[in-house]
């Protein structure tokens, strides 16, 4: 039986948030919006604290599936919520509230004296309830509402600042093409009902074992697609840069360290489904490691340092889908981890560039030589930046190596990527680096501004974050998430063959251990990286990206995709329309409508004639009906 | 011939009398002779059958019918004596206001 | 005889106020008083049923039928509330159509049906009668008198087909092309009362003529009766074959009274055709409940539609007696006027159309599902276009109410809108939890 602090933990997960948003929304945004944050720290502080209290129980290698509330029943199907608490859930649970409540401390301090401070914090706490949801569910209905709910808080804090038309087209652009992606998802519950009767999590999983069939492979594919456009792949990523158009805090809870992993979380949760069908987790791992790669090509070129971030984090996004593809779901879900503090710790460092230019983000152009006037925020974007590049040690380094590994081993092309990758992460990250915080100060683009250390209610969170980033190699670390993981899909049928041995089974662990020469290689080109930022960055800055021009420039812009996409799929619309405008709707359709709805007038006032009020024509009517219906029944 | 035959025939014709009359009159009370015209069929058959399978059961129903179509009566003649006392007469065909 | 208390505390109720009339000045309110006790004990000492189940030769009292009884008192409730409190004979009128309608839950054999349906229908006839002063009211109760005078004449017919046939007087197993006519006779009453077509042609003028909050009541706690009624048919004569073709009539009737319903313009007309539709819905939900074999499970999507139903049907016609309209044309501009009401009007409007999240999308979706589970179809596919017809009156009249300007003089709005507002939560709750009916009716 569950412990009661284990249930008052589950209601306090849900129930604080919910508390915090209703009451600051009828009570403080009325009474004192400025405080609209207390309340919603408050929270942040229980949640976290029930996070961790069920992560404690999870590690105890229990697992939580708790039926909460059934909606509707129509014969044996029906609309059933419930919790799901295992290891994946409760590990990346732990994450996301404490990296969370980091994020809503800064961005008390990061908001302060915006006029829709009540309203972001609202917002904001609403995501983060989103979230929480999203991660315990145990029925993929109930993962959809919570993942369109995530869908839905993004738009509305992407164009948080909606008298910038920028900041609007980019939140209707990311809005869309979640959008795209949730057709998939959909689809992909509508072929579980249809075949299945059941969204349970659970009984999916038992059907998968029993027998996988035609339904298997459309409810994968569409559970794939709709972790693409969430979690930023090939090709449904280019929402993800113009997202930086929202406030930091924003960019870095969403879409460094929760929104975005969603997608990676629902693939993990989906495996028994997903490996089930042939080639599909080949399909993943190739998609992820041809985005990460390109997407960190990408990074090294730009200018804006929140764009730099975004394609950092797709690029790491399409690490973790390696990982998944390979089936190290314990790696995948490790690295999850560990990006969700660097990135965090990145995205808040660009936070405080940005506000000590006073400006929503910042160039690399006027930045420069900031480690003399922002040592704080230089030393905590220093770990991360180790951290992400796999400095040894770092946790990046052991998350990030678990996943080339894995590539090596798979061998061929992956082994070669994941080098790739290795090289190019630690380029763009250094690159940036250098640009922002060493060299020169550029005194003319500055226009008088003079940047410095905001306070410690600035910094302190950052530092959290960055320590995280460093000190969650540590062995115990790891350990706990191997276990987590090993005995987190607890319950799932081992009838699922094609699933990794390792799930509940005692021994084998969830992160294998460290292939030491793979990691020598990978640090190798992490310092040539490095090395090769430095040289382009501080030796020969004149190197002004000549190469940057015409088709690389059009491979290179993020909107490469969107606009290829967007374009031909307004090029069918509008020939179909012209085609149906034309040639059905005149013909046809303009008048199938008009003469149905005349027929409907017709009849209608046929069988009202009919009808002159006088009884005995009822009777008529009525024998007439009965006669028929004798006459049939005594056929 | 045998008897169940003959009430066949009986209840048949009175009832399809009774049928006729009901949706072929205009005069309300026509309507209502004809509709008791009915049940008093119905009830010559079940009295019949009753006998035949030696059924008290099937009697009592008899006695309800007929308790029935008498209340029946009652409700039909006030309401016809009502339309009569509106002045409008007792004529179905002129009970047509209520159309469509 | 406490099985049996809820039809006394009914009987009390119709002696109660005739005993009231006797009296020169019966005390104002007073007898709504009475009719609203009746009805409210008689749902009470239902749902306090005593565990064992008592049955007579005629009458049975079990868990089903206190069930229905809730459903058909659910429905009489809100006339019990607005029955015009002067008026002895009126009231004792409702009350006793109301206990013939309870006595009929709780009928076991065929002639006990054809005693409940009369009981329940002679008071009706003079209800609708005396509810609206007036010649409609007269000409509406003459054509549903002999339209169902005429129906129970045939139900008798069938009746002694039936008894000729099998000798039994309820539940035989083999039926001969005699015992199958006097089904078919049977069901065809049954169809009557329900308003399926080619035989609702009494329907729409008896909705129209009567007052509102009768109409309301007709359409509801009758409709609740009707159904029961034609399922203890299918149950009394299994083998029947008429029981086949009941999904195919209901969707006719569905598709009909939608229809028929786009041009009408006086209210009460247009929902008269409305319910005709609805019962067209329940008359394939008790096909496919036949279908599938007559479960116990399967009647929860038919009770649950008649309750949404009821909360429906009295809502919208207390809202046409407290705005006081009587065509489309005077809804116009009553969004301003009286909104909250209006709004209440408009969540039934939408929940009659089969709008997610109201109570009605869930039992529509319940019952098509239901439906379909038992393969049926094209009724669901006819069932499904008619809803969709539907929806264009509904919105047709949200969009008279909100975004149209009065034409006539406002009319003085009554005291109904508790009632109206009490519905529209009602629905809404049904839809948010549509567990709570199945608590409930279990």
């Amino acid at each position: 039986m569950t412990p009661p602090e284990v249930m008052l933990a589950v209601k306090v997960l849900f129930g604080a948030p919910v508390a915090a948003i209703l009451f600051g929304f009828f009570v403080m945004r009325r009474v004192k919006p400025e405080w609209t944050h207390l309340p919603i720290l408050a929270s942040c502080a229980a949640v976290t604290a029930a996070a961790a209290c069920l992560a404690a129980y999870t590690t105890a290698k229990h697992c939580l599936e708790l039926p909460v509330w059934t909606w509707a029943v129509a014969g044996d199907w029906g609309v059933a919520f419930g919790l799901r608490i295992d290891g994946p859930s409760s590990a990346i649970l732990a994450m996301v509230a404490f990296v969370g409540s980091l994020i809503h401390v800064y961005a008390a301090a990061y908001m302060k004296g915006d006029k829709g401070f009540a309203r972001f914090f609202l917002v904001f706490h609403l995501f983060f309830l989103a979230m929480i949801g999203l991660l315990t569910a145990n029925d993929y209905l109930q993962l959809y509402l919570f993942w369109e709910l995530v869908g839905v808080s993004s738009y509305l804090l992407i164009g948080f600042w909606y008298h910038k038309e920028s900041a609007r087209k980019a939140a209707l652009k990311a809005f869309m093409t979640n959008r795209i992606g949730d057709l998939g998802f959909l689809i992909a519950v509508l072929m579980m009902i249809y075949a299945y009767r059941s969204t349970r999590l659970q009984t999916v999983y038992e059907f998968m074992a029993a027998k996988p069939s035609i339904y298997t492979s459309i409810i994968a594919l569409g559970l794939v697609w709709a972790a693409f456009a969430k979690s930023a792949q090939w090709p449904l990523y280019y929402w993800l840069p113009d997202a930086m158009e929202g406030p930091t805090p924003t960019s870095a809870l969403m879409h460094a360290a929760t929104m975005v992993t969603a997608g990676v979380f629902l693939l993990i949760r989906s495996w028994p489904i997903i490996s089930a069908v042939d080639g599909l987790p080949q399909l993943i791992a190739w998609t992820g490691a041809l985005t990460s790669l390109g997407a960190a090509i990408i990074a090294g070129t730009k200018k804006d340092i929140k764009r730099i971030l975004a394609y950092s984090t797709v690029s790491h996004l399409g690490l973790m889908m390696l990982a998944v593809g390979l089936g190290e779901l314990g790696t995948a879900a490790y690295h999850l981890i560990v990006h969700g503090f660097f990135k965090a710790a990145l995205f808040l460092c660009a936070g405080n560039i940005a506000h000590a230019f006073h400006q929503s983000t910042a160039n690399v152009d006027e930045t420069g030589g900031l480690r003399r006037e922002m040592p704080f925020t230089y030393g905590c974007f220093l770990a991360a930046a180790l951290s992400l590049a796999g400095a040894p040690l770092f946790a990046g380094f052991f998350s990030k190596d678990a996943i080339l590994d894995a590539a090596w081993h798979h061998g061929g092309g992956l082994r070669v990527i994941g080098m790739l990758i290795a090289f190019g992460s630690a380029f763009y990250i250094f690159r940036m680096l250098f640009l922002v915080f060493h060299g020169d100060r550029k005194e003319q683009s500055r226009g008088g501004r003079h940047p410095h250390e905001a306070g410690p209610e600035f910094v302190l969170p950052i530092f959290a974050l960055s320590f995280g980033a460093v000190v969650l190699g540590h062995g115990s670390i790891r350990e706990w998430v191997s276990n987590l993981m090993t005995y987190g899909m607890r319950g799932v049928p081992m009838v699922l063959i094609r699933l990794k041995p390792y799930f509940d089974l005692p021994g084998e662990p969830a992160l294998p251990a460290l292939n030491w020469t793979v990691s020598a290689f990978g640090t190798v080109l992490a310092l040539l990286g490095a090395g090769a930022a430095y040289y382009l960055t501080m030796v020969d800055s004149g190197w002004d990206w000549r190469w940057r021009g015409g088709f690389a420039e059009a491979v290179f812009e993020s909107d490469f995709g969107y606009k290829i996409i967007v374009g031909w799929g307004a090029r069918a619309v509008s020939w179909t329309a012209r085609f149906t405008g034309r040639v059905l709707d005149k013909n046809w359709w303009d008048g199938l409508l008009e003469s149905s709805s005349d027929v409907l007038r017709e009849a209608g006032n046929a069988l009202a004639s009919s009808a002159q009020g006088r009884v005995n024509d009822y009777l008529w009517w009525m024998l007439a009906g009965s006669a028929v219906l004798l006459g049939r029944v005594l056929r | 011939m045998n008897l169940t035959a003959v009430v066949w025939a009986t209840t048949g014709s009175l009832f399809a009398i009774g049928l006729a009359v009901v949706t072929f009159r205009r005069q309300l009370l026509a309507m209502l002779l004809g509709l008791e015209l009915m049940l008093a069929a119905v009830n010559v058959a079940l009295v019949h059958h009753a006998g035949l399978f030696d059924d008290a059961e099937a009697l009592a129903v008899v006695a309800l019918v007929i308790a029935v179509a008498a209340a029946e009566a009652v409700v039909g003649l006030a309401l016809i004596l009502r339309v009569r006392r509106s002045g409008r007469g007792a004529d179905a065909s002129v009970l047509t206001e209520l159309r469509g | 005889m406490i099985a049996l208390a809820p039809q006394a505390a009914l009987a009390t109720g119709v002696l109660g106020t005739l005993s009231l009339g006797l009296l020169r000045r019966p005390p104002a309110l007073a007898l709504r008083a009475i009719a609203f006790t009746a009805v409210a004990a008689a749902m009470l000492l239902s749902a306090w049923a005593p565990a064992e189940t008592w049955s007579s030769l005629i009458l049975t009292v079990d868990p089903k039928s206190v069930g229905w009884q809730y459903l058909i008192y659910l429905g009489a409730l809100p006339l019990a509330l607005w029955i015009d409190g002067e008026d002895d004979v009126l009231t004792a009128l409702f009350l006793g159509s109301t206990l013939g309608m309870s006595l009929l839950a709780s009928a076991r054999n065929l002639p006990m049906l054809f005693i409940a349906l009369e009981f329940m229908s002679l008071p009706a006839y003079l209800l609708v009668a005396r509810s609206r002063p007036g010649p409609r009211g007269l000409e509406a109760a003459l054509k549903y008198f002999f339209a169902g005078g005429t129906a129970g004449a045939l139900f008798m017919l069938g009746l002694s087909f039936y008894y000729a046939d099998t000798r039994v007087l309820a539940g035989a197993t083999t039926l001969n092309s005699l015992g199958q006519a006097g089904a078919a006779l049977m069901s065809a009453a049954a169809l009557f009362k329900l308003g399926a077509f080619p035989l609702h042609w009494w329907l729409p003028d008896v909705y129209e003529a009567a007052s509102p909050e009768v109409s309301g009541f007709l359409s509801t706690a009758m409709k609740s009766a009707a159904v029961l009624f034609l399922m203890r048919l299918c149950e009394l004569a299994p083998e029947a074959r008429f029981i086949a073709y009941l999904p195919a009539i209901g969707a006719v009737t569905a598709l009909v009274g939608s229809v028929m319903a786009l041009r009408q313009e006086r209210l009460q007309r247009l929902f008269a055709y409305s319910s005709i539709s609805n019962a067209g819905l329940l008359i394939l939900g008790v096909g496919a409940w036949a279908a599938a074999g007559r479960s116990a499970d399967g009647v929860g999507s038919l009770l649950f539609f008649l309750g949404a139903y009821a909360f429906m049907s009295n809502g919208t016609f207390g809202f046409l007696k407290h705005a006081g309209v009587e065509t489309r044309e005077q809804l116009k501009g009553l969004g301003k006027s009286m909104p909250v009401a209006a709004a209440a009007f408009t969540i039934l409007l939408f929940s009659l159309g089969g709008i997610p999240p109201t109570g009605g999308f869930m039992a529509k979706l319940l019952l098509l599902w239901r439906a379909v589970d038992a393969n049926l179809f094209w009724p669901v596919v006819l069932a499904a276009v008619s809803a969709l017809i539907s929806l264009s009156y509904y919105l047709g009249m949200t969009r008279d109410l909100w975004f149209e300007r009065p034409h006539g003089p406002e009319s003085a709005p009554g005291r109904g809108a508790p009632l109206v507002i009490a519905c529209a939560v009602g629905i809404v709750l049904l839809g948010a939890a549509p567990w709570l009916m199945e608590a409930v009716v279990k």
